[in-house]
């Protein structure tokens, strides 16, 4: 058997043709990221009075094929932060696993009191978002930070471009579309935050997670869920969408098993 | 004829395990003008003495401010204080830009500690010839370190640095129960006591050789210099060392006169 | 080596820039990653004898998305001093130029012995720094305000490659409504187009410098119909008010729909 890398998975050039390793050549030009490889959908979240809470599904694409289901989108930094990413998982990966542990580990090795909070964790990724782009070499991701700054929440959206800005209501990718008016009926401006419970922006955002479900291709009915408060960041992975109906399916051809 | 042969650089030890180039650099501070420090549970203060080299010429800097959050007075070679200082704003600068966080005092003293080091520790490089006292406040509340050539840093409630500073010092061991509970312009007193002790005889604060900076919780670094120093010797009162002398109001006007 | 799938949603729709897509002679479609974006919005400046004012609604868009209704435009450079900037554009350049100026700012203070930087310094500046970055742009649009040493007001306007009127202005206005507004106050500001009744239209209107009252107003009313016209505008409406004796913001509800 030929083990050279070029045949693997190509026993027989006579059937299959000969293969196409002009790839391999490494006389190209690096290339820098042009459009994201295997990616992540929404990241939805929502202030209310003490805390935020923010949900991103665990589903991984590669393109329209649901890749890996069980991903994890959210990453709690430091002790009051989380930041979820949709777009690229690979660019995620080094966002969450590289930039922001060894941030972290650095700021935590000083051991002075000071620690790095969701203002600060969110004023360094806008910085390296728009550093990468003015680089033309994006990390493309969009990202929320949540979390509890200074005795109040905070909640702020970067994306690949280092565009960046904030609202009481913030949802990324198909979310922005779907969820957003849905969040935005409970909280439409700051002042709402003060009237809104806990338990109520948990239900809105298990609602927004099981609606993006339905109507986002790309989105998973597993999703993580994230609150966070001034005592500490409570997590809840392997969240299920709630009370889903698909009674609208059953006349419908082409959806589950068809008889005829 | 006795002659030290372990001080033409900093990167040898003598026998008796000293570093004379660091040593020197440490006399080097004893050289400038006193400057002191210290600290209440809201306030941040520093008060130095300046000097004018000549009659006509005009008073050194002896407090310079960093950022909003954030000062130092200095004894010694100002010029190497400026250097220190205009490094010290810029790690001030990234820190709010990059983390939108005034940086934190003890972070910025040990990164001016750390290249104070390395002069010591490299042929042919020369140890800072300044000592600083650096007031601020950040997230933890407020703050003063002491820094010296040799890279050494150390947080303190009350500090004095420069010539004569150990009459300062002397009455800040005795003021300190009082002045850590008191509010800003007893602090601010207190400072100039401490000043005031530490004049030669025949000198007094002026508005022209004393220098006043505050910062505090929720407010923002205050530098007091010329004119803005006279309400401060007005509430102090008496402008001489505590062997006795005149009050503010009469150094002031005197003051007037001579110039 | 091109994918076939769709990029995910987000990234590409704006509704006043677009995402190159090409073919290339392969039938191959090649992506390119488009730095720039446009977030919408308007800014407006005019300035009387001895003020001025600068203004720009909050809303950031992404295409017909609403990111934020609260994100403002208008930045002061520094706490101590006289200088204001409005920029807008593509968001993140413009945050970019705005946190470039605060810091040239401070800095600037700091090695001119606590001195604050001149408005025609500043002014001087921010044109230099555009044009620095002439071969890839910031893409925001400036307006720059402030009082001068005698007290009377100035106000430059840049391109997003730092060309500006070193005179200054009487009134500027920029982003995705300022053809909207910039007749509007051409004529309400320097009175364009209006004439001395009795002279029968051969007398023009003698330019006056506006009072505090009357360009309050014309902020508002500019803005306010500014909102009912285009998509981009809307939602809040933040004016800093600049006079000797210091600056003062406020920020007043526009349209949300």
């Amino acid at each position: 058997m030929n083990h050279l890398p070029e045949a693997w998975g190509r026993p027989r050039n006579d059937v299959y043709g000969t293969y196409d390793a002009s790839y391999l050549q490494s006389s190209m030009p690096n290339q820098h990221t042009q459009s994201p490889i295997v990616t992540g959908t929404s990241v939805v979240a929502l202030k209310f009075n003490g805390g935020v809470v923010i949900a991103a599904d665990n589903l991984a694409s590669y393109g329209s094929l649901a890749r890996f289901t069980n991903v994890e989108r959210l990453k709690q930094v430091g002790t009051h932060t989380v930041v979820g990413a949709g777009g690229d998982i690979s660019d995620m990966q080094y966002l969450h696993e590289k930039l922001l542990d060894s941030l972290i580990i650095k700021e935590e090795y000083q051991n002075d009191g000071h620690h790095l909070r969701a203002s600060h964790i969110y004023r360094y990724l806008s910085k390296v978002l728009y550093q990468r782009r003015c680089k033309f070499d994006p990390l493309w991701n969009t990202l929320l930070v949540a979390g509890w700054d200074d005795g109040k929440p905070f909640l702020a959206s970067a994306d690949l471009l280092g565009t960046t800005f904030s609202a009481p209501a913030l949802a990324t990718g198909f979310g922005a579309h779907l969820a957003v008016p849905l969040l935005r009926r409970v909280c439409p401006d700051e002042a709402a935050v003060e009237n809104i419970t806990r338990e109520q922006a948990v239900d809105t955002i298990e609602e927004c997670m099981k609606v993006l479900f339905y109507r986002d291709a790309r989105s998973l009915s597993k999703y993580s869920l994230a609150i966070i408060t001034g005592k500490d960041v409570e997590g809840a992975a392997e969240c299920e969408a709630k009370n889903q109906s698909w009674k609208f399916a059953e006349g419908i051809r082409g959806y589950g098993t068809q008889v005829v | 004829m006795f002659r030290n042969n372990y001080d033409n650089d900093s990167v040898t030890f003598s026998p008796q395990g000293r570093i004379f180039q660091v040593e020197y650099a440490l006399e080097a501070i004893k050289q400038g003008s006193v400057a002191v420090g210290l600290v209440s549970k809201t306030h941040a203060v520093l008060v130095a003495l300046k000097r004018n080299a000549e009659e006509l010429g005009s008073y050194q800097k002896k407090i310079i401010g960093i950022d909003t959050h954030l000062g130092v007075a200095l004894a010694g070679l100002a010029p190497d204080a400026r250097v220190l200082s205009n490094f010290m704003r810029q790690q001030s600068m990234s820190s709010r830009l990059l983390y939108n966080r005034p940086v934190p005092i003890s972070r910025v003293v040990n990164a001016i500690a750390n290249k104070a080091q390395v002069n010591t520790q490299h042929y042919g490089r020369r140890p800072y010839g300044v000592g600083l006292l650096v007031a601020g406040v950040d997230e933890t509340g407020p703050h003063l370190w002491e820094f010296q050539p040799s890279g050494m840093v150390l947080e303190y409630k009350g500090a004095a640095i420069g010539a004569r500073s150990q009459s300062a010092r002397t009455y800040l061991e005795r003021a300190f129960e009082e002045f850590v509970d008191s509010n800003r312009e007893e602090l601010v007193l207190h400072g100039l006591k401490a000043l005031r002790d530490s004049l030669a005889q025949d000198k007094e604060l002026t508005t022209a050789n004393t220098t006043v900076s505050v910062v505090g919780i929720g407010e923002n670094f205050k530098l007091y210099d010329g004119d803005e120093v006279g309400e401060w010797l007005e509430k102090l009162g008496n402008v001489q060392s505590s062997r006795g002398g005149r009050t503010g109001e009469e150094a002031v006007e005197s003051m007037d006169t001579s110039e | 080596m091109s994918l076939p799938f769709m990029q995910p949603l987000g990234y590409d729709q704006s509704y006043s820039f677009h995402t190159p897509t090409s073919k290339a002679s392969g039938g191959y479609t090649q992506h390119s990653f488009n730095p720039y974006t446009d977030n919408g919005g308007t800014i407006i400046g005019i300035t009387g004898e001895d003020f001025v004012v600068l203004a720009g609604d909050t809303r950031h868009t992404s295409g017909y998305n609403i990111n934020s209704r609260t994100e403002k435009k208008v930045y002061r450079l520094g706490e101590d001093n006289s200088l204001v900037l409005a920029t807008v554009g593509f968001g993140a350049d413009s945050k970019d130029v705005a946190e470039t100026m605060m810091r040239a700012v401070n800095d600037f203070k700091f090695n001119h012995n606590l001195k604050n930087m001149s408005v025609s310094a500043a002014a001087q500046y921010l044109s230099t720094f555009l044009y620095g970055n002439r071969f890839f742009p910031k893409y925001a649009n400036c307006v720059l305000a402030g009082l001068d040493k005698d007290g009377r007001a100035r106000l430059y306007s840049y391109d997003s490659v730092g060309s500006y009127s070193k005179q200054g202005e009487s009134r500027a206005s920029a982003g995705s409504a300022s053809s909207l507004i910039v007749p509007f106050l051409d004529n309400q500001v320097e009175f364009k187009n209006q004439f001395v009744p009795s002279s029968k239209g051969q007398e023009e209107r003698p330019v006056v410098p506006l009072d505090p009252v009357t360009v309050a107003k014309l902020v508002k009313d500019a803005f306010t119909s500014a909102t009912e016209r285009h998509i981009e505008v809307g939602d809040g409406l933040q004016i800093i008010t600049v006079t000797k004796d210091g600056v003062s913001e406020e920020v007043v509800d526009l349209k949300k729909d």
